[in-house]
């Protein structure tokens, strides 16, 4: 047997034991048991690391206890040695009487309304109740993620809800209309409301003992939600007992104010009965409209089908019809008021250019329907939901740009001056999306949508091919996950790419604009964009004290073994080779950094090499006339050796005259 | 005819009527000097430059070497018989032959002389420029040796701009 991978010394999981039956559509299921508690059979969900797990609800749901809840025992990150790469784990107490339904599609033996009461509905509101105080949504209730917790299979418990984003894995029919018409992805976190509608419809499953709309497309059951209501749409004509009726009812409520809260589920289950409300419906048109050969005579069917046939909506919401609708056909004034305020005057439409349709579609749906999703460009998305839609799709080219535009729209604004209740963490996620359009369309390394994408999953590990198995979700991990993957024979050519530096960026203050700019301007893979590089991870390794990383510095100077051979003084690039050596040795960034950031070396050697040049120059000059010199040397010699000889002569001549004229006079 | 030429004409006559006379005076001295000094004649008739080194080498020596002959005629008998008693004598025409002589031999012998000079001053000075080039090429590269190798330099400025390996 294999060694098992042990998570946080408290849990060994055993990597050769799946258990395929526990599997979730993310994450594969595996034995795990206990290092030193004595605690039962655990389960090891490995997530996929494409999809990002709830970073921040899973440190919430630490030491959660209730019995209505399958219960979380640790989670982190560990090497998961069969993929040789590192992946979020979460482990939960191993319910033991396994799934209720393995798919969504499954059938099973009806249940009474007494047992669904007691062993269902009584502990899922204590566990609603409870995770509301810690202000953590369940989001993944559906008939194919509850468990029998006892293996009597009593005791039904709801599954795990934090190893995918709220509401991605839900089945259409499971979530509320303004989460149902959402892109899965971007369906955003939602609240207790969502929850207890979604309790509602597994009732339904746990009392007829199916889903009757699993094999419907989600746009029919959206239609036939907002046409029938949700109550009518998912019990599908099906005789409901008399006492759940008016529980349905009250669950499946389209209007989330109409919809009963956990006290209200409480006081039904402790015996309070009141008649049933009629489901409310959409107020509905006098006359129909006609979007994309189909009518539609209601606000939010109308909003709906604009929003998916928006390649033509925009003729509509410019037409005439379409405003004599919403004006004499509609007649509510709220959603005229709306229309005036997001789309304004009829002239204004029209002196609109036709490539704003998108824009003028995307408003004519907020209009609407304000409390669904906003809707542009086929991408249907809550503002809480855009940042796991991009990462989960970042991978795509179109939900790139689905998102690029959705940001670029600038929708937030308009859509929160529409929203009835003001949500304190939406002014937050209007603050940030109010400034994404910067960075979004700046194309510089550690913008783009890469650094939309930090910016909107604070969680997200860093998805750079580098070093994506590393599974690096905060900044102090960077460096040791570079240094790990410097070792690889494999690596690209730079240890840094658009990835890592916008998750840098987005991650600590410590990277600023200049590290980013000065990585934008350089000629890419030249030596001054290495060194920008260079200065940005020396940056993160000296305020992350996260070590040496030698491996990742001799990749540095072996990158900028050009720009010491530019050095023209070989003495100098002799000793530059000696102390770039020893700091690659120590695995400090930092001064690797400092000898190649040595601004006034580079100039003294250019100024030096200048002055070399000139000075070789002149001595080939003065060699060329000195050789000139010699082959003219007979001439020369000639020349002077006459005027020599006659000096010479002269002073012989004289000095002989003087010498005998004195010899005669003695 | 200018002004200028009959002035020199002029005067050329009046330094001819000088010499004619004093050498009508000095006849014995003249006769020497004149038989003494004849390499010297020989020297300017066949001396083509007109710097006349040739004649001024041979001419200082061998005056030199008709100057005591000269001083002896002068201080003892200045008279014909004496003149040609000196003239007739070898060793007058050795000494003031053999002085001619090394007036030429200066003026062959200097040229080389100056030449080997001039030689040895310039490999000593190509030899110093050329330790220099090879001092300023062990420093700073063969790139600081100009055009052959500015090539390699330029290949470097280019690999400072932009990086070496492709990816």
């Amino acid at each position: 047997m294999a060694e098992p991978i042990v998570l946080k010394e408290r849990v060994e999981i055993d990597a050769d034991h799946p258990l395929p039956e526990f599997n979730i559509q993310n994450a594969a299921a595996y034995a795990a048991k206990a290092r030193r508690e004595s605690q039962g059979e655990m389960i090891a969900y490995v997530c996929d690391p494409s999809i990002p797990h709830r970073h921040d609800d899973l440190e919430s749901m630490r030491g959660f206890t209730t019995n209505g809840l399958i219960r979380l025992v640790e989670w982190g990150v560990v090497t998961w040695r069969p993929l040789n790469r590192r992946l979020a784990v979460v482990v939960y107490e191993k319910p033991l009487g396994g799934r209720i339904a393995s798919k969504i599609s499954d059938t099973i033996e009806p249940m009474s309304d007494e047992v669904i009461t007691r062993n269902f509905l009584t502990p899922a509101m204590g566990v609603l109740r409870d995770m509301s105080a810690r202000g953590v949504p369940h989001r993944a209730i559906r008939p194919d993620n509850l468990f029998y917790s006892d293996s009597g299979k009593r005791h039904i418990i709801l599954g795990d809800a934090l190893t995918a984003p709220p509401g991605l894995h839900n089945p259409t029919f499971c979530e509320t209309l303004e989460q149902g018409m959402a892109d899965p992805e971007a369906r955003g976190r939602g609240g207790v409301s969502d929850d207890l509608y979604a309790i509602g419809v597994c009732v339904i499953f746990l009392l007829l003992g199916r889903n009757p709309q699993h094999a419907m497309s989600p746009t029919e059951i959206i239609e036939r939600k907002i046409a029938i209501s949700s109550y009518a749409a998912l019990t599908a004509g099906h005789r409901i007992q008399m006492n759940m009726v008016e529980l349905l009812r009250g669950l499946l409520a389209d209007d989330p104010k109409d919809r009963w809260s956990v006290r209200e589920v409480e006081l039904w289950i402790g015996g309070r009965r009141l008649t049933p409300k009629q489901a409310k419906l959409p107020p509905k048109a006098a006359r129909p409209i006609n979007i994309a050969g189909r009518d539609h005579d209601n606000v939010r069917s109308v909003a709906e089908a604009l929003g998916r046939n928006w390649l033509v909506a925009g003729e509509v919401v410019r037409g005439q019809d379409f405003d004599n609708w919403i004006r004499r056909s509609l007649t509510d004034e709220r959603v005229i008021d709306a229309m005036n305020k997001t789309l304004g005057s009829q002239a204004l439409l029209a002196k609109t250019p036709d490539s704003e349709n998108p824009r003028l579609v995307t408003r004519a749906c907020m209009a609407l329907d304000a409390n669904a999703p906003l809707r542009h460009k086929g991408f249907s998305a809550h503002v809480d939901g855009v940042g796991a839609a991009l990462a989960i799709g970042f991978d795509r080219e179109d939900i790139r740009q689905k998102v690029a535009d959705f940001i670029n729209g600038k929708f937030i604004g308009a859509w929160m001056s529409l929203q009835t209740r003001n949500r304190a963490d939406l002014n937050e996620m209007y603050g940030l999306f109010d400034k994404l359009p910067v960075p979004l369309n700046m194309t510089g390394i550690g913008y783009g949508i890469e650094r939309v994408l930090y910016e909107l999953n604070k969680h997200l590990h860093c998805q750079s091919p580098l070093i994506e198995p590393f599974f690096v979700t905060t900044v102090d991990r960077l460096i040791p996950a570079l240094e790990g993957a410097s070792k690889s024979r494999d690596r690209p050519r730079m240890p840094i790419d658009r990835h890592i530096a916008a998750f840098a960026a987005a991650r600590t203050a410590d990277v600023d604009e200049r590290h980013l700019r000065a990585l934008s301007n350089n000629n890419q893979g030249g030596t001054d964009h290495i060194l920008a590089a260079l200065s940005l991870l020396a940056r993160i390794q000296t305020m992350s004290k996260n070590g040496p990383a030698p491996t990742l510095a001799a990749w540095f100077a072996e990158l900028m073994e050009p720009a010491v051979n530019s050095f023209h003084n070989l003495k100098q690039r002799k000793a530059i080779e000696a102390n770039v050596a020893r700091a690659a040795e120590t695995g400090m960034l930092m001064e690797l950094q400092a000898i190649y950031a040595d601004q006034k070396a580079i100039q003294r050697d250019q100024h030096g090499y200048a002055q070399a040049q000139q000075e070789h120059r002149y001595c080939g000059a003065q060699i060329e006339q000195l050789t000139l010199e010699l082959n003219n040397r007979e001439h020369m010699a000639t020349e002077l050796g006459e005027q020599v000889a006659a000096v010479t002569s002269g002073v012989v001549g004289s000095l002989g005259s003087t010498a005998i004229i004195v010899m005669f006079m003695l | 005819m200018s002004a200028n030429a009959a002035s020199s004409a002029a005067t050329k006559t009046i330094m001819f009527v000088l010499v004619a006379g004093g050498a009508v005076l000095f006849l014995p001295s003249m006769m020497l000097l004149v038989i003494g000094m004849t390499p010297t004649l020989a020297a300017m008739l066949t001396d083509r430059r007109r710097e006349k080194y040739a004649t001024l080498c041979v001419g200082c020596i061998n005056f030199t070497g008709v100057l005591p002959f000269l001083i002896e005629l002068w201080t003892q008998d200045h008279t014909y018989e004496h003149a040609f008693q000196v003239i007739s004598s070898p060793f007058t025409w050795l000494v003031m032959f053999g002085a001619a002589a090394i007036g030429w031999a200066i003026y062959f012998v200097a040229p080389g002389i100056v030449g080997m000079f001039i030689a040895m001053r310039a490999d000593q000075r190509v030899e110093r420029l050329r330790r220099r080039q090879r001092d300023l090429v062990e420093e700073w590269g063969p790139g600081v040796a100009g055009s052959a190798d500015r090539e390699e330099d330029d290949a470097k400025k280019g690999a400072r701009r932009g990086g070496g390996r492709e990816e």
